[in-house]
């Protein structure tokens, strides 16, 4: 589906991703893991076509950027209501509004965005994003302001979903990356440093 | 798109407000303007001839560069000699004299230079080109300026080089003002000290002396050199001011129940 | 001393001549500070330095060198623009047009990468960014307006200049705050000063409620 060959990517005499080699599958769950600041949002903004690398070999059965959920999504300071719809004004799309139920946010519909907290936004992000309703998901640190039962339901959404999408996400977790992940990469400054498919990614890590 | 869009509505409102200029514009002196005629005269005209009177209230040597560069149809200022030079120049049809009042020298009540006694102007500016006594020259090229110059030209120098001579640069106002706070001497015209309310402990002391007449000329900007001024409408408010309501309104305009300007008729 | 009639005479010179001034101001410092901001193009620096150099032109500055181009004998003479509301609006507006367009500049510099991205992924044009950052940032924008109009109808010099301060056309509050001064009636300075220094409160607490209430 996409395919990264000695990826570079660099801005400001700074390179911020380095020889990256990546192949994501069709139907796969991709978990791009790392420390702050060692790449994995620029790695995603590549593989969705947002920015364009330095240097390498880039192919991808998409056409053009699709929807993805950013670390800083975008905020318009007006209801929720108006926050969830506005981009369907701009991408017209079926609306699948069944993550907006399982969130629950029906409830806040009427709010303004700067009266919620972080995580029933963060919620209202991924409804958001997931109304959409694509084969290829990209998600960026999705889980983050989100309390243990918000992040429980979301992992169990995700399972849900992964049976027939291709999803590549960035998370920091490791429980909820091994049940959800297929494949996983360690980024470390730029580069991978581990990228395993299986229970040996993890093993990696424990000592 | 919204580029060319702005441009042209910023032009369609200019060019709205280009219809054939139906008023006159009549480059003029702050003293006139600060005793309020200006204002009376220009109302009156329109009133009664339906004319737009646009009076420019600049220094003498400002309204006299502006006429030379087509920015007026009349000029009206008191600097006898620049606008007879200005008619020998062709930039003016003719010179009238359109009214007169004085110029007084105006100073601490305690008179320090005791210029009160003195019967001559000589006398006056003799005493006053010493440096023991301040003196507040406007110094921008006014007919009030120019007046100044030609005092001091009297007792043959072009004026004092100490520093007890100050230079405000600035209106007679403003002049006024530096002379109260400094306790210093200072020429103005009698139009402007009448209708000047902020005379602190200042006050005349010297007066009628014959080089201290303050005419006032008035010219129409000649259409042969400035095609585009308005010469019909200038001759009719010319004619207005010298033998119209505008003279009597000129002989009548008083301040305090005093006249501030006298007419030839 | 002087009639009410005149004073407000002056407000409301002052007032039509601002607003047209600001309403300019703010459509064409939209325009340029948009493409300035989200373009990358030669002497890009360089322009925006001297936009925010030109922030502080004195008045009397912008007031001459408008007067040396609509003057009888400058390049637009023939419009014959000089002695009129229209020279006041030209005036005032080169004044806050650099102002209005470096905050823009600013603004847009800021908000615009992080929107431009998650907006291209949903395959946003241009037209559809700007109008979403319009509709939805108003309270900044009209501060921009805001702190236009306020530069604009306090200035004195630039109006007074090319208006000529002529009684019922172009004398604004400024210039009879001038003129009246010069007369010795420093009084009727102090209070047109006070309703001009009032409405300078009233636009700032404008502009402290909407950035507020955004």
């Amino acid at each position: 589906m996409i395919k990264l060959e000695n990826i570079n990517y660099q801005i400001n005499q700074k390179l911020i991703l380095q020889g990256i080699n990546l192949n994501i599958e069709q139907g796969s769950t991709t978990v791009i893991m790392g420390k702050n600041g060692s790449g994995k949002s620029t790695l995603l903004k590549i593989l969705n076509q947002i920015i364009q690398p330095t240097s390498g070999l880039f192919q991808s059965s998409l056409k053009q950027p699709i929807p993805m959920l950013f670390q800083k999504p975008l905020i318009l300071k007006n209801t929720v209501k108006y926050n969830y719809q506005i981009l369907h004004k701009i991408k017209k799309f079926q609306m699948n509004t069944s993550w907006f139920d399982e969130f629950k946010l029906s409830a806040l519909e009427d709010q303004k965005m700067n009266s919620l907290s972080g995580g029933e936004k963060q919620k209202l992000f991924l409804a958001r994003l997931m109304s959409f309703d694509q084969s290829t998901i990209f998600l960026d640190e999705p889980n983050q302001s989100l309390d243990l039962e918000s992040e429980k339901l979301l992992t169990s959404l995700l399972i849900h979903e992964k049976k027939n999408k291709t999803i590549v996400l960035t998370l920091h977790d490791f429980e909820i990356a091994k049940k959800i992940g297929d494949n996983f990469i360690y980024l470390e400054n730029g580069k991978i440093l581990v990228q395993n498919s299986s229970q040996q990614f993890f093993n990696h890590f424990s000592s | 798109m919204r580029l060319l869009k702005n441009i042209f509505i910023f032009f369609v409102f200019l060019v709205g407000t280009l219809e054939a200029r139906d008023y006159i514009i009549v480059q003029s002196t702050t003293s006139t303007a600060n005793t309020g005629l200006l204002d009376l005269l220009s109302e009156k005209f329109l009133e009664e001839k339906g004319i737009e009177v646009r009076a420019v209230a600049v220094g003498t040597g400002t309204a006299i560069a502006n006429a030379k560069k087509g920015d007026g149809d009349v000029l009206m200022v008191h600097a006898k000699q620049d606008e007879l030079k200005f008619v020998e120049e062709d930039f003016g049809v003719e010179r009238f004299d359109l009214m007169y009042n004085d110029f007084v020298i105006v100073g601490p009540n305690n008179d320090p230079a005791n210029i009160k006694n003195e019967t001559e102007i000589s006398g006056v500016m003799k005493k006053l080109s010493s440096p023991s006594f301040k003196f507040i020259s406007r110094d921008d090229n006014s007919g009030t300026h120019k007046k100044e110059l030609s005092l001091w030209n009297i007792i043959g120098i072009q004026s004092p080089d100490h520093s007890s001579y100050i230079k405000t640069g600035s209106g007679m106002a403003n002049t006024i003002n530096v002379a109260a706070e400094m306790q210093g001497y200072v020429l103005t015209d009698r139009g402007t000290w009448i209708s000047f309310t902020n005379k602190n402990d200042l006050t005349i002391l010297f007066e009628g002396d014959s080089a201290l007449f303050n005419p006032y000329g008035i010219i129409a900007v000649n259409p042969k050199k400035f095609p585009h001024v308005e010469f019909e409408k200038s001759q009719e408010f010319i004619d207005w001011l010298l033998e119209g309501t505008g003279n009597d309104l000129i002989k009548n305009y008083k301040i305090d129940g005093q006249q501030l300007f006298f007419t030839y008729n | 001393m002087i009639e009410l009639s005149k004073v407000l005479e002056a407000i409301s010179i002052s007032l039509h001549v601002s607003f047209v001034s600001t309403l300019f101001g703010f459509f064409l410092s939209l325009f340029f500070g948009y493409l300035i901001a989200t373009q990358e193009f030669l002497f890009k620096k360089y322009i925006v330095s001297i936009l925010g150099s030109l922030t502080s032109i004195p008045p009397v500055c912008a007031g001459l060198v408008v007067y040396l181009i609509i003057s009888r004998s400058g390049p637009l003479g023939w419009m014959e623009l000089l002695y009129t509301p229209s020279a006041m609006i030209i005036a005032q507006f080169i004044i806050i047009f650099p102002i209005m367009t470096t905050l823009i500049i600013n603004y847009i510099e800021q908000e615009y990468p992080p929107l431009k991205e998650e907006l291209l992924s949903y395959g946003a044009s241009q037209r559809d960014i700007l109008m979403l950052m319009i509709i939805n940032q108003k309270g900044i924008y009209l501060t921009i307006v805001l702190i236009g109009f306020g530069r604009a109808i306090s200035e004195y010099g630039a109006a007074a200049i090319v208006g000529g301060s002529i009684d019922h056309v172009t004398r604004n509050m400024t210039a009879m705050i001038a003129l009246e001064t010069a007369k010795g009636n420093i009084m009727i300075g102090v209070i047109l000063g006070a309703i001009l220094i009032s409405l300078s409160l009233l636009i700032s607490f404008g502009i402290n409620y909407f950035k507020k209430n955004d």
